[in-house]
C-alpha cells in the first residue's frame, strides 16, 4: 500500500514536471534536439543508419530489440538533459545528478563497444585475452546494459522531478 | 536573440556535437571506410562517397589462390570480397539479410562472384570457427556452413566446448563427410588461415567486420564498404560497377 502510494506520487511528480517542460518551447527544442542527435548516434553505431555511400536506413529483424531500446534511451536522454538544463537555469541548488552521466555513458558504451567495430578490435589487440573478454562481455550483454542505462535514466528523471517539485515546498527557514 | 534562446541553441549544438563525435569515433569506420596508405593503396573518395583505392590490384586469382571460399562464376566481371568473423553479430546480420539477396540477384545470374576472407576479432574461438569453415570448404560446403553458423551463432559462442559445438553445427550439413570434417578440425589443418587473412585485411587498412571489397576481375578499381550495409547499398555500387565493365 505504502509502496503503491509512493509509486503513484512519483509518477504524478514525473508527469507534472514533464508537462511543465513540454509547455516551454525552449525546453521542447532542447529535448527534441538532444533526442534526435542521440537517435542518429545510436543508429549509426547499431549499423542501421548509413550516410555513405548513400543515405540508407533499414531495420532487420535481429535489430528490433536494440532499436526499440535505443529509441527509449534517446527520448529519455532528451527529457533528462532538458530537465537538468531547466534545473541549472532556474533552481538555487545547481547540481546535476551523477546518474545522468552514468546512464548516458552506459547507453553510449553499450551501443558502441558491443559492435564489431574498431573499439573491440583495439580492446582485443591492446589487452589480449582481457580485451577479448571485455569485448565479448559488451557484445553478449548489450541488451541488459541498455536496460540498466534506461533504468539509470528513469532514476535520474525521477530524482530531477523530485528536485523540481520539492522546490515548490515553502521552507520555514525562508 | 534572447539569452535563453542562445543558451538552448548552445545546449542542442553541444549535444549534437558530442553525439556526432561519439558516433564518429566509435563507428566512423563503419560508415566511412578506411584505407591506410600502406603501399598497397591510396585513399580517394568517389563522387558517390564510396572509397576507392586505385593502386590496389587484388585480382580474383590472387584472392582465391590460397583456398579461400568462393561462390559464383569464377569468370564473373565483378568480385565481392567479404572480410568477416564468425562471432560478429553484424556479419551474421549480413549473412541472414543481405547475402541471400546478393546471391539471388548477382551471384546466381553470373554478374558477380563472392570470396570470403577471415578477419578475426574475438580470439581463439573465432580462429577455430575459421578453421572449421575451411574444413567445410575442403568438401565444397563452406557456404552451407557459413549460413548454418551465422543462423545459430550463439550455439557455439556460448558453448563451453567450442570444437564440439562447431562439429555439431557442421554435422547438420547435408552431404558433409563428418569424419573427414572432424579429423580436419582436430588436426588443425587450417589453424593459421585466420591469422593470414587477418594480416591481409589489416594491410589493406580494414579493421572492422564485416568489411567488403568490390573489385573488377582484373583487380582494378577496388572499392571498400565497411559495415553491414543493406542490400540497396550493395545494389547501387554493384550496378554501377557492372555498368562500367
Amino acid at each position: 500500500m505504502i509502496v503503491a502510494n509512493s509509486l503513484r506520487t512519483s509518477i504524478a511528480s514525473m508527469k507534472m514536471t514533464t508537462s511543465m517542460l513540454l509547455n516551454n518551447r525552449v525546453h521542447v527544442a532542447i529535448m527534441v534536439g538532444i533526442a534526435v542527435a542521440f537517435w542518429i548516434a545510436f543508429n549509426v553505431l547499431d549499423q542501421l543508419l548509413f550516410f555513405f555511400p548513400f543515405l540508407d536506413f533499414y531495420l532487420p529483424s535481429d535489430a528490433l530489440p536494440t532499436f526499440v531500446l535505443s529509441n527509449v534511451t534517446s527520448v529519455l536522454m532528451g527529457l533528462v538533459l532538458s530537465m537538468n538544463v531547466y534545473i541549472l537555469r532556474n533552481l538555487k541548488f545547481k547540481k546535476i545528478s551523477a546518474s545522468m552521466f552514468s546512464g548516458t555513458s552506459l547507453g553510449m558504451i553499450s551501443g558502441a563497444c558491443a559492435s564489431c567495430t574498431s573499439p573491440s578490435f583495439l580492446l582485443v589487440s591492446t589487452f589480449g585475452v582481457a580485451g577479448t573478454v571485455a569485448s565479448n562481455f559488451l557484445s553478449n550483454f548489450q541488451i541488459p546494459l541498455r536496460l540498466i542505462s534506461i533504468g539509470l535514466l528513469v532514476w535520474t528523471l525521477y530524482s530531477s522531478s523530485r528536485k523540481l517539485t520539492a522546490s515548490c515546498i515553502i521552507s520555514n527557514k525562508d | 536573440m534572447k539569452r535563453s534562446h542562445v543558451f538552448s541553441l548552445g545546449v542542442i549544438t553541444a549535444a549534437i556535437v558530442i553525439a556526432g563525435v561519439i558516433a564518429y569515433v566509435f563507428a566512423g569506420e563503419t560508415t566511412r571506410g578506411l584505407l591506410v596508405n600502406n603501399g598497397y593503396s591510396s585513399k580517394t573518395r568517389n563522387d558517390d562517397g564510396g572509397i576507392s583505392a586505385n593502386q590496389w590490384r587484388i585480382s580474383f586469382v590472387t584472392l582465391t589462390s590460397d583456398g579461400s571460399p568462393v561462390q559464383g562464376d569464377p569468370g564473373a566481371p565483378i568480385t565481392l570480397v567479404e572480410f568477416g568473423d564468425f562471432q560478429c553479430e553484424y556479419c551474421a546480420r549480413f549473412a541472414k539479410e543481405t547475402e541471400p539477396q546478393i546471391y539471388q540477384n548477382y551471384i546466381q545470374t553470373g554478374k558477380v562472384n563472392m570470396v570470403f576472407k577471415h578477419l578475426v576479432h574475438y580470439g581463439s574461438d573465432s580462429d577455430l570457427a575459421a578453421s572449421a569453415s575451411q574444413c567445410a570448404n575442403d568438401q565444397g560446403q563452406f557456404w552451407d556452413f557459413y549460413h548454418i553458423l551465422y543462423a545459430d551463432q550463439n550455439s557455439f559462442m556460448l558453448s563451453q566446448n567450442t570444437t564440439l559445438a562447431l562439429k555439431n553445427l557442421a554435422h547438420n550439413i547435408d552431404g558433409l563427410n563428418n569424419q573427414k570434417f572432424d579429423s580436419c578440425l582436430d588436426g588443425g589443418t587450417y589453424k593459421d588461415i585466420a591469422k593470414k587473412d587477418t594480416q591481409l585485411a589489416v594491410s589493406l587498412g580494414l579493421q572492422n567486420t564485416p568489411s567488403f571489397v568490390i573489385v573488377k576481375s582484373d583487380g582494378s578499381s577496388p572499392q571498400t564498404l565497411v559495415g553491414a550495409y543493406p542490400f540497396a547499398t550493395f545494389k547501387g555500387l554493384l550496378d554501377k560497377e557492372i555498368s562500367g565493365v
